[in-house]
């Protein structure tokens, strides 16, 4: 509340910026900001409590009295769960490995677990259907034919399916929070404990565990997030098996156009986001109660690492294993049924061809429209959110306007809510109801790019900016530059980098973006992300393939270029 | 309790950093040593080597009658039942003051009643009873510096070693805590390495020393040795202040000799011989000696005068400056002398060492 209040003095303070341009240029960002998100979300949240325009509870009475509405929350909660569980069983041995033992090659092995990080998942869920599919896919078919059974190895559309390819997406999140954990822990912490005679798993149990804990805690609860609000993987590989989760319960929903429908699509879209904040405050709590959770942190520290002596190749060739088939088997088999005539056929040299990518370029009309769709509102979602996120992080950064925290946390709030409910959010408030209606066009998805992608650009400004100490302005202003002068020549030059990272940042994933897009494109704004799921699901495996192939290398390619960009720090989406 | 005994010990990183060079040193029963030398130059990973978190790659370790380390065998750190106390604490952050100092005591296994016992007792005897359910978050860095001796010191250790344990504390509590350490010392009978690059400390703690310089010993000896009889200009530097005055050496008797200053109008000084003299005389040099021991005489009453060009006062004494031919002079007066700016004044090196020179080009001199 006091936020909010906070935040209503915010325009005050703009009107007294110095100069005319930056009162106005402050005053509009703020603006488009409550429109992009204050307002959507707001509607989204009244009208979930809203039954034939009278205030109403109805919506939740069904939601927790009928077992179509509540099994989907329940089976989000347990998807999320087994999917953290996998994720650290994934995540921490892979980070010990990097950071604390001496196999060979440990660079190539982080940049592969790394990988999964920056594909769309739904990508992910296409290419183990393919390898996983019951009858078809290529290990089944491996399988079957070794062991002369008529028995596929595993069903990948299955919750177990479900829960293995969302681990083997969200396991990143806590590789990346424990091996940073483990490399800057200080080694002395560890020493101390063998020199009082602990021995080496001793040391594991009552050291390092305890202390890494937190980090494994923090990156579970990214990975449950991430979980709970993706919408891919559950579509492709749960759908099919009568699965639903939140948010393919409410895609469900709204795709059936009812005004019900709509209003249960409502209710259930607020259980969603409240599930999240139930976890972020748990996890914030559990934290609080840890004695040195913050003492892990600052400089970089020489780790001793385990020495693996003479087992450690096959130690390596183990982990590569592992690691491989499941990072990199799925992308073979994606490469690989890019390339063939029609999906099913065997893998032999007859068989392939480039028709796919001929006809997905040139000829079908959907995935042509798609590219153009996608490539433009990519291109304009990113420079708008530069724009907008740069102006932002100024207000918040470098200026003492009164409610800056407010527009920060108004910044970041999208990307904590699943897409899902962000275009929901869009749907309730652009479709006529209050005089703009932005259904089924371009503009809408735009709109809904910028509400959700917008606090990458700001925070990478943010940083920059934080850098740029204040001195250096005033040089400027004491040499006799005017304000405007002081940003074109001293700030924006400096936070370049920053706001260069900013755009790529939302680039990458709005040009192949899909749990939004899915529930806002219109008839003539199909987007890949979209064309790539209805082939897909429509059994066009090759030709699905082949353009999110295209995809899997263009963002891999704009990583590539981050990291050089960033010196390494960046990590990719 | 036990000796320590390093033989020819060698450490040698990545295959071309040299950190420690054939160091041998026999450190008795209840004795404390201090590890004395410039950054970089060695010292933690000679104490790293005794505490077996490194192996030596030439040369052999003992604590008592047991080989612990050899370029074939390591006991582990677990199994050589030594305290230490890290620079940074190393107090863990996940559990309180108790159960910090309660640790080794629980890795050997013992009950719970007598862990609490011992625990509590260590924690008193650095000072920090009251403070057992304390979290080191709550701990100031001086009460974090006890918590980690107290851990050390719990188990009754074969010996103590000390890692700059002080150097993160502000000057005042560093000068108590040396005390502090002294009196556990005498106490418990500890037998103690500690390693510092701070002189001042090392001469208060150490019944004798071993000043390092590039990974070797350069020089052994109690701290009253050390410092009259530095045995190369690069220890007489790095402990305590020094001049060094270009001389030659005119006349030699045994170990005595009598030197000749040419900025000072050829004064004649008595000196020691810190080696044999390679050639023969007169032999080129430079003359050590300590400001205190150049001796002061008002203008006319001396051979030799200088001016001076710098009168500091330093509370217990007035540090001089003092210009004698175009060469400087440190020297050093009572709190109180009459002693201005600009002033001619007497002076006569009282004690000196004389260093041939090639030794003060071999002997890299440090910023003490
Ligand atoms: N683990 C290591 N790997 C490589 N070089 C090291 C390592 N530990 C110490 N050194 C090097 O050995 C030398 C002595 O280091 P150290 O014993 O830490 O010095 P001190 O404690 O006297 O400051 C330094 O040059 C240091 O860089
Ligand atoms: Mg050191």
């Amino acid at each position: 509340m006091n936020r909010v209040l906070a935040f209503a003095r915010a325009p005050f303070d703009l009107l007294r910026s110095p100069t005319l341009a930056g009162r106005l240029v402050g005053l509009a960002a703020v603006a488009l900001l409550v429109v992009l998100t204050a307002f959507p979300l707001g509607v989204l949240f009244h009208r979930s409590f809203e039954r034939e325009a009278q205030l109403s509870l109805q919506n939740y009475v069904e939601v927790f009295s009928a077992a179509r509405n509540y099994q989907p929350i329940w089976d989000t909660v347990k998807l999320g769960l087994w999917t953290v569980l996998l994720a650290a069983v994934l995540g921490v041995p892979l980070a010990w490995v990097v950071a604390r033992t001496n196999m060979p090659r440990r660079r190539i092995l982080e940049n592969l677990c790394l990988l999964p990080y920056m594909l769309p998942p739904f990508i992910g869920a296409m290419a183990w259907i393919q390898l996983l599919a019951p009858r078809s896919g290529y290990i089944n078919q491996l399988w079957m034919s070794l062991m002369g059974t008529r028995d596929p190895l595993f069903n990948i559309y299955s919750f177990g399916g479900m829960v293995m390819v969302m681990g083997f997406y969200s396991f990143p999140f806590v590789f990346i929070a424990v091996r940073g954990a483990l490399e800057r822990m200080n080694p002395s912490l560890e020493e101390a404990a063998s020199i009082c005679g602990a021995r080496t798993l001793r040391v594991a149990r009552d050291i390092t565990v305890p202390l890494v804990i937190p980090s494994i805690m923090a990156g579970m609860m990214l990975a449950f997030l991430y979980t709970v609000s993706n919408f891919g993987i559950p579509a492709l590989l749960g759908m099919r098996a009568r699965i639903f989760v939140l948010t393919t319960r409410i895609y469900a929903y709204i795709l059936r156009g009812d005004m019900v429908g709509i209003q249960l699509a409502t209710a259930l879209s607020v259980v969603l986001v409240g599930l999240a904040a139930i976890i972020l405050i748990v996890n914030r709590w559990v934290i609080s109660k840890q004695h040195g959770a913050a003492i892990i942190s600052g400089k970089s520290v020489r780790p001793t690492r385990v020495e693996l002596g003479r087992w450690r190749y096959p130690f390596a060739l183990g982990v590569y294993a592992v690691v491989g088939l499941m990072v990199l088997a799925p992308i073979v088999a994606l490469m690989l049924t890019s390339f063939l005539r029609a999906w099913g056929l065997p893998l032999r040299w007859a068989n392939f061809t480039v028709r796919n990518y001929e006809y997905i370029l040139f000829e079908f009309p959907l995935t042509r429209a798609a590219i153009q769709n996608s490539v433009m509102l990519a291109l304009v979602a990113a420079s708008a959110a530069v724009v907008l996120g740069t102006v932002l992080a100024y207000i918040v950064v470098k200026t003492r306007t009164r409610g800056r925290q407010a527009v920060d946390a108004l910044v970041t709030l999208p990307n904590a809510i699943p897409g899902t409910v962000v275009a929901l959010a869009m749907i309730l408030a652009w479709s006529g109801r209050f005089g703009i209606n932005l259904y089924n066009t371009f503009a809408i998805l735009l709109v809904a790019y910028l509400s959700y992608y917008t606090f990458y650009a700001f925070r990478n400004a943010a940083a920059a900016l934080a850098q740029v100490h204040p001195s250096l302005e005033e040089a400027a202003t004491i040499s006799g530059a005017g304000s405007g002068a002081v940003m074109r020549d001293v700030v924006i030059p400096l936070i370049r980098p920053g706001m260069l990272a900013g755009w790529l940042l939302v680039f990458a994933p709005t040009l192949r973006e899909l749990t939004i897009s899915i529930l806002l494109y219109g008839p003539y704004t199909p987007t890949i992300g979209v064309a790539v799921f209805d082939l897909q699901d429509a059994g066009y495996f090759h030709i699905a393939s082949a353009l999110a192939a295209i995809i899997v290398v263009v963002i891999v390619g704009i990583n590539l270029v981050m990291r050089k960009l960033l010196g390494g720090r960046a990590r990719a989406m | 309790m036990a000796s320590i005994s390093l033989r020819n010990v060698t450490k040698t990183f990545g295959g071309n950093v040299q950190a420690v060079h054939d160091m041998s040193l026999e450190i008795a029963h209840g004795e404390i040593v201090c590890l004395l030398g410039p950054s970089g130059c060695g010292k933690t990973t000679t104490l790293r080597l005794v505490a077996g978190f490194e192996g030596p790659t030439a040369g052999e370790l003992w604590i008592g009658d047991r080989l612990v380390s050899s370029s074939r065998t390591l006991v582990p750190p677990a199994r050589r039942n030594l305290g230490m106390v890290f620079q940074d604490y190393a107090v863990w952050p996940h559990k309180n003051v108790l159960d910090n100092v309660g640790y080794p005591l629980k890795v050997r296994k013992m009950s719970r009643s007598r862990i609490r016992k011992r625990a509590t007792e260590a924690t008193a005897l650095v000072g920090l009873e009251g403070l057992e359910k304390r979290y080191p978050e709550q701990l100031s860095g001086g009460q974090q510096q006890r918590v980690a001796l107290a851990r050390a010191l719990v188990a009754e250790p074969e010996a103590l070693l000390l890692d700059e344990p002080l150097s993160n504390l502000d000057a005042k509590l560093r000068e108590k805590m040396r005390f502090e350490i002294m009196d556990l010392h005498q106490r418990l009978g500890l037998t103690l390495v500690y390693v510092t690059h701070d002189q001042a400390e090392a001469m208060v703690l150490s019944d004798w020393m071993v000043v390092m310089n590039r990974g070797k010993a350069v020089q052994v000896g109690t701290p009253w040795e050390i410092y009259r009889s530095p045995s190369s200009p690069f220890v007489a530097d790095f402990i305590g202040l020094a001049n060094f005055l270009p001389a030659q050496l005119v006349e030699r008797n045994g170990q005595q000799g009598i030197a000749e200053i040419p900025a000072a109008g050829s004064q004649r000084v008595e000196c020691s011989l810190a080696s044999e003299p390679s050639g023969s005389l007169p032999v080129p040099g430079v003359l050590f000696v300590r400001p205190e021991d150049v001796e002061l005489s008002s203008e006319g009453e001396a051979d030799i005068e200088g001016t001076v060009t710098r009168a500091t006062f330093l509370g217990a004494r007035l540090d001089l400056r003092v210009d004698v031919g175009g060469a400087e002079w440190r020297a050093e007066a009572p709190p109180g002398a009459d002693i201005a700016q600009g002033q001619a004044i007497g002076v006569k090196a009282q004690r000196a060492i004389f260093f041939e020179k090639e030794e003060q080009t071999d002997g890299e001199t440090a910023d003490a």
